[in-house]
């Protein structure tokens, strides 16, 4: 996948706030290429979580259409959005969507084991440098923060091979020193994949470079 | 694969699942024993047809009161008479090969013979049957009503009777076939004005037939000439293709016929069969419940993970994959519990075995391949239909 498009997009329950507003989102034309990274900043309840919802498939209470290159997702069957989101989408959600009863490297595993190659040592490695000791990483993530369980929820996303990296509000639990440090693997994994970034934010953005910034 | 096992049958009902097991089993060894037992019953009823080489039945109608009364009021009226209709019924009848009516003398006869210096004498009846219907081949049967000299043919049982019954009971002696042969009796018959003396010969004896019989083409003459009434056919001689007898026997019961000597076993294996097929129906109803209710605690399980399968579906897990551990469980039990069942099948086995030996001397058990195969029939259906619902409700 090269490119997202949304033409139009609306989200039903936002069809009346919307029309008339400055969003540069909602009903607008707007191309996602990947590479670029995208911050997408909203206050709270303007449909940050909606849009991330919508472009990974888990909705479609929308008007409009968004394509991924020149494919409409709406007639993605349930095969398709998993190969989607196995290989071309990663995605962090802002309610993480983590198992409360699972370790932390588990958690991950679970992931990782629909992409063979990634071993638990590379897992433990990645979740060492997001400040997470082994100990902590051998607890059941009901256990965790909510900072703690944020960087587990990165790491999943991070160790997906994939075109687009969508993250929902991602150091939204974070110090401004682990926010910096969850940008700096991000950066280093893009570079490497070459895959694009769209992050949302009310405002504590991650300290990532950003491409262009869209206000919703 | 192990992680997302362990995530999901995590909320395992374990009470739910011991009660599917056990109502699993009780309804699997019903199907699997009663499919069994029903496959052994038709061993005997075709072994009961090889047992009586020919394959000949005979065939009345059952003595009723009823039968009884309308004989008195009716005089000329016989109940237990089979009609043109019926025995053409019988002849069209897939299963039978020959058929003919016993013909039965409709004069007065009387039997008189000297024996060891006592004089006896009784009023008896004579029947007769085409030759082709007989189990042995006496030499020179055939007599003319002009001759002077007759052959009869005794039932054995006759014999058997006054040697262990009446013989050991009074203290008279035992008499061999040989002997008997040797004795001579006179028989008289008259009617029609005419009265007519023979001496009698016994050509020999019958284990099939149960009557006194004389050459058909003695007895039809002797009719003509002493009799003249006629008399309906109150038993009828049936022979059976080889494959035959378990159609006609099943034909003669369900009109309420009845047949003499080995047709008891027929009947009750008829019967006996009959009380299978409920049995196999009530351990089928057994087993549907079971399969109803582990899909049922499978379906709950998966409805309380619901928002675990949700997770693991936008992770990128296919539906085939989060079904898949819901199914391995489904089919795990149900090849536990067919497995089992199979076991207790085995088990239980002599039982059936025991009774069926009872019924028929000549049934030889030891046949396994009914159990396996209905078992491993009983679990590719469970197995398959518990795969497929899983499949599209865990969509």
């Amino acid at each position: 996948m090269k490119q997202i498009t949304l033409t139009g997009v609306i989200p039903d329950a936002m069809n009346e706030t919307v029309s008339g507003s400055s969003s540069e989102l909602w009903g607008r034309v707007l191309a996602l290429q990947q590479g670029e990274s995208v911050l997408v900043r909203a206050a709270s309840g303007h449909g940050k979580t909606t849009l991330c919802c919508f472009l990974s498939g888990l909705r479609q209470d929308y008007a409009g259409s968004i394509l991924f290159d020149a494919q409409d997702i709406r007639a993605f069957k349930s095969d398709d959005w998993s190969a989607v989101r196995c290989s071309q989408l990663a995605v962090m959600y802002q309610d993480l969507k983590l198992f409360d009863e699972l370790t932390a490297v588990e958690n991950v595993q679970l992931k990782a084991a629909l992409t063979p190659g990634i071993s638990t040592g590379e897992i433990t490695e990645l979740l060492a440098r997001t400040g997470l000791d082994s100990k902590t990483v051998s607890r059941p993530v009901g256990t965790l923060s909510l900072g703690q369980q944020q960087r587990v929820a990165f790491v999943r996303m991070l160790i997906q091979p994939a075109q687009f990296r969508l993250l929902d509000e991602p150091v939204s639990h974070l110090d401004p020193g682990n926010a910096a440090i969850l940008a700096q693997m991000l950066a280093e994994k893009c570079s490497n994949d070459g895959s694009a970034v769209i992050v949302t934010s009310t405002g504590y953005d991650m300290p990532y470079k950003y491409d262009r910034t869209i206000l919703m | 694969m192990r992680l997302r096992f362990r995530l999901l049958l995590k909320s395992i009902n374990t009470g739910q699942l011991v009660t599917f097991s056990i109502a699993s089993l009780i309804g699997a060894v019903i199907v699997i024993l009663g499919i069994w037992s029903y496959s052994q019953v038709s061993k005997v009823m075709e072994s009961q047809s090889s047992v009586f080489k020919g394959q000949y039945l005979v065939v009345t109608k059952p003595v009723s009161s009823a039968n009884t009364i309308t004989s008195l009021i009716l005089k000329n009226a016989n109940p237990s008479a089979f009609s043109k209709k019926e025995i053409t019924q019988l002849e069209e009848l897939d299963g039978v090969s020959d058929i003919a009516p016993f013909r039965s003398s409709d004069f007065d006869t009387y039997g008189y013979a000297e024996f060891m210096g006592v004089d006896l004498s009784t009023k008896m009846f004579l029947e007769s049957v085409p030759d082709r219907f007989l189990d042995i081949s006496p030499n020179d049967w055939k007599a003319d009503v002009d001759d002077r000299e007759i052959p009869v043919i005794v039932p054995r049982t006759y014999l058997d009777f006054y040697n262990y019954g009446f013989a050991s009971s009074n203290g008279t002696p035992q008499i061999s076939e040989e002997l008997l042969s040797a004795v001579t009796v006179r028989l008289v018959l008259n009617g029609g004005g005419r009265r007519r003396s023979y001496s009698c010969r016994v050509a020999g004896f019958s284990d099939r037939l149960n009557s006194i019989l004389v050459p058909e083409s003695f007895l039809m003459q002797a009719s003509e000439t002493f009799g003249g009434k006629g008399t309906e056919p109150v038993r009828l001689i049936i022979e059976t293709t080889p494959n035959g007898f378990t159609k006609v026997s099943q034909f003669i019961t369900d009109n309420g016929y009845v047949i003499e000597g080995g047709g008891d076993t027929a009947r009750l294996a008829t019967v006996l069969k009959r009380v299978l097929t409920v049995v196999i129906i009530v351990g089928a109803i057994f087993s549907a419940l079971a399969f109803i209710l582990l899909l049922i605690t499978v379906m709950l399980m998966i409805e309380r993970n619901r928002t675990k399968n949700a997770i693991l579906s936008s992770l990128g897990y296919t539906h085939k994959a989060i079904a898949a551990p819901y199914q391995t469980l489904a089919i795990g039990m149900d090849i536990l519990s067919c497995l089992l069942a199979t076991v207790c099948a085995f088990l239980l086995k002599p039982l059936v075995s025991d009774v069926l030996a009872q019924l028929s001397p000549a049934y030889i058990p030891g046949e396994n391949g009914t159990i396996l195969i209905s078992a491993t029939v009983l679990l590719i259906i469970s197995a398959a239909l518990h795969t497929l619902t899983i499949y599209r409700k865990s969509n």
